[in-house]
């Protein structure tokens, strides 16, 4: 082999001639420093692209709404929850994600009287979201006033094991306050950075959908191709986890159901139907058995058969008008049950 | 703790801070608790392993220089190098060693039942162990002076930036930085920062969604896959160690220089080598030049006629492959890269390169060696050699395109045909800075472009750093 150059200056040349002294550094202080580097080109260039970067963002925070169905659903959660809980009349949040989105209507009204219900079923969402949605959009207002907030769910989503989205929970469901204690919204320090990121930075948040948008224009196949490696990726997860169905607990989701029992609210779980067959887990079954809150168990309801799901997992509209009418029965009884 | 994740930012934020508050012997003491911190974060339980490599090769820097008698010396010097290779041996190669001589004598009839010790790898452990080694040779061969103090010597070993990836640092080229005072130079921020932009798009965004890529195809059974399958799955991994591992060794760098500390170049463009000899030039530069002058040289070199060079060549190839690890791939890649570079040397263009623009004639050099280097790949990711061979005959046996080769080679084109783009701009300049060199506009440009994509493009999924494992 050859000589390899390995001199630490970054040029190609041949390294200085052995014995040529380096001229000696001279202590530099921290003011000194800062005009040093932020007074020559070394600064400022990372400035110029720092400003460039934060403009970027002013305008991706100003038109993510745009963007695609699920951010403009973003956007108007609070102006929905609080449509919704501003009057006297039976008021239900209907909470969940796609699952719900396809699968539930709240119904116009129950009982005769008008339900002021608010549906809030970002995509992709689980028990992180929907509880930081609770607590910002629900708890923290007194004066907001719900009867029953209802949430959607299927296979383990309610469990404390659930993992959270740092960048979704951070930009757009939990505040700045809830980093103190990440594991209070599902959260490992590890990802404390990654919240951070996405509560600053909206363009670092929705990277996925411009990742998506952009690859899905310029790559041929590309969703299908990820679509399918994400599957993948689920599966191999799934057969690495070994079936921890007993180790699963629900203490996050009794918790918010104490805190919304003490504001008059009921909190209502819904196992939502989908095309494979999936247990309910036995924490979750205790939860629902002590009172402490509601289950319905919608997993396999008459009417609905595999000709009224869109997918494996979402149901069609004749699906959705069959699930909707046994809502609006349960919702009366449970309503009723409190009056 | 790898540095494409917050975990790492935050603790060099508390450590350059603190770093830069310290005195000069403040510094190294801290330094020695960030790099056991930075390393136990992986596994505390082999923080001893490193606690143990740095003592015993300290003790044989402080008795070789003790004495004069070159038998004695060299008798000490064997403490460290048993010591060493030993600790190597044991976790890297006890149970692949078990494994082969069951094999072998179940291959001559007999009945073999050992059992292996499913030894857990300590991460790095091949880098730092050469490391430290390094520094008992050198002292030995009076190329570095002995340090007095156990602590400068730990300051050496647990140095974090290159402490489980690399570049293989030299005590004669560390050494003396750590135990000098640093004070800021101007120009190390805006070095730095290139360094670190540069390394963090090429892990982040080249290696790590290139991943997904290469798991797919190596994990497909053979059978299954088409040529274009194998051809875009190799090219992918081209790219993604490359960038994986250059990744890191930028980073490595653009850190130290924050702190005052120069590492070595470890890559230089490799993939526009246009010779085999040129290619370990550019590649893993650490350990080429580390296998020169500790194994090649000592060897004999080409200092005893064309047989003994090229034995020389092929055994330092041959170690240097399974330096990588314990299994026949590796010894096959190794071999492989000797194969190149006594056929180069056969073929009597050993010469250095000359230093002359680019011309047609060098750019299909650089092609074909880069398909050389490919097929090196090839054995370098598979799992056995009967996967080696099953997509090699996949090359020929199903000659046809299919519809994932399509997106993944457009993959690789997005994410690898800028960094390309960019090291052939440097390879012209012939200046591995050139980015803080070259025009403000055309540096802010640069700048901007690996900001967003590295914000706009992580991969799905983090993926370790691949040298971890080495």
């Amino acid at each position: 082999m050859n000589r390899a150059v390995t001199d630490g200056g970054g040029t190609m040349a041949p390294a200085a001639p052995i014995g040529a002294a380096p001229p000696e550094p001279r202590p530099v202080t921290f003011p000194a420093w800062i005009r040093s580097v932020f007074g020559r080109r070394e600064g400022l260039v990372p400035l110029i692209v720092f400003a460039g970067f934060a403009a970027a963002d002013l305008f991706v925070r100003g038109i993510d709404g745009r963007l695609s169905g699920n951010y403009a659903h973003i956007r108007e959660i609070p102006a929905l929850i609080a449509e919704a809980g501003r009057g006297p009349a039976p008021s239900l949040l209907l909470l969940g994600n796609s699952l719900t989105n396809n699968g539930l209507l709240p119904p116009a009204q129950v009982a005769g009287a008008p339900l002021r219900a608010a549906k809030v079923t970002p995509d992709a969402t689980a028990l992180w979201d929907w509880r930081c949605i609770v607590e910002h959009q629900v708890l923290s207002d007194p004066a907001r006033r719900l009867d029953v907030v209802a949430v959607g769910f299927a296979w383990n989503q309610l469990s404390d094991q659930t993992r959270g989205d740092a960048s979704r929970l951070g930009a757009f469901f939990c505040g700045w306050g809830d980093v103190v204690r990440p594991s209070a919204i599902g959260l490992t320090h590890e990802q404390v950075g990654e919240f951070v990121a996405a509560r600053a930075s909206r363009t670092y948040a929705i990277r996925d959908a411009l990742r998506n948008a952009l690859l899905g224009r310029l790559i041929p196949g590309y969703q299908a191709h990820t679509q399918e490696a994400n599957a993948r990726a689920g599966d191999g997860a799934a057969a690495a986890a070994p079936q921890q169905a007993r180790s699963r607990t629900y203490g996050a989701l009794a918790a918010l159901a104490d805190r919304l029992e003490a504001r008059g609210a009921r909190l209502v779980v819904i196992a939502m139907p989908v095309t494979a067959a999936y247990e309910i887990d036995p924490g979750l079954l205790a939860l629902a058995q002590r009172g402490e809150v509601t289950l319905l168990d919608y997993r396999h309801v008459y009417g609905i058969g595999p000709g009224d799901f869109l997918d494996s997992m979402h149901l069609a509209p004749s699906g959705r008008e069959v699930l909707s009418a046994r809502l609006a029965a349960d919702l009366e009884r449970i309503l009723a049950a409190r009056r | 703790m790898i540095f494409n994740s917050f975990v790492f930012w935050a603790f060099f934020a508390v450590v350059i801070t603190l770093y830069w508050l310290l005195p000069h012997r403040a510094q190294n003491r801290m330094l020695i608790v960030a790099g056991y911190i930075f390393y136990g974060a992986w596994d505390w339980r082999f923080l001893g392993l490193l606690w143990m490599s740095t003592v015993v090769d300290y003790w044989v820097g402080r008795l070789l220089v003790k004495t004069d008698d070159p038998g004695r010396k060299k008798r000490i010097l064997t403490i460290s190098i048993v010591f060493n290779l030993g600790v190597l041996g044991f976790f890297k190669y006890f149970d692949f060693g078990i494994a082969q001589a069951a094999a072998l004598l179940e291959l001559f009839g007999f009945e073999a039942h050992f059992s292996t010790l499913s030894i857990l790898l300590p991460v790095g452990i091949s880098f730092y162990t050469f490391q430290s080694m390094s520094y008992t040779i050198d002292v030995y061969r009076g190329k570095c002076a002995a340090v007095d103090r156990l602590e400068d010597f730990a300051t050496f070993v647990s140095y974090f930036p290159p402490l489980v990836a690399g570049p293989i640092e030299r005590a004669a080229h560390l050494m003396p930085q750590l135990m000098a005072p640093r004070h800021y130079r101007p120009g190390d921020f805006g070095d730095g920062l290139a360094l670190v932009l540069l390394g963090m798009f090429k892990k982040v965004v080249v290696a790590d969604n290139l991943a997904p890529i290469v798991n797919r195809i190596f994990s497909t059974p053979t059978a299954e896959l088409t040529a274009s399958d194998v051809l875009v799955g190799v090219y992918a991994f081209a790219f993604q160690i490359y960038g994986d591992f250059s990744g890191y060794s930028s980073i490595a760098q653009g850190v130290s220089k924050w702190m005052g500390i120069d590492l070595m170049w470890n890559f230089k463009m490799p993939y526009f080598a246009r010779n085999p000899s040129d290619f370990w030039q550019r590649w893993h530069i650490s350990l080429s030049s580390y296998l020169r002058d500790y194994l090649y040289i000592p060897l004999g070199g080409n200092r005893h006629g064309a047989f003994k060079t090229q034995r020389n060549l092929m055994l330092t190839m041959l170690i240097g492959g399974l330096w990588h690890g314990a299994n026949w791939t590796f010894v096959f890649w190794g071999l492989w890269h000797g194969l190149l570079l006594v056929g180069y040397r056969l073929a009597g263009k050993d010469t250095p390169q000359p230093d002359k623009p680019w011309g047609v004639r060098d750019a299909v050099a650089a092609l074909v060696l880069f398909h050389f280097v490919c097929l090196g790949w090839l054995f370098f990711r598979a799992e056995s050699m009967a996967q080696v061979f099953g997509m090699m005959r996949q090359l020929v046996a199903a000659p046809s395109v299919t519809g994932y080769a399509g997106y993944a080679l457009a993959m690789v084109v997005f994410f690898a045909a800028p960094v390309m783009l960019y090291e052939w701009h440097v390879e012209r300049r012939r200046d591995l800075m050139h980015v803080v060199r070259g025009p403000v506009f055309e540096q802010a440009l640069v700048y901007a472009y690996l900001v967003f994509m590295i914000v706009w493009f992580p991969p799905l999924a983090s993926q370790p750093f691949i040298y971890f494992q080495f």
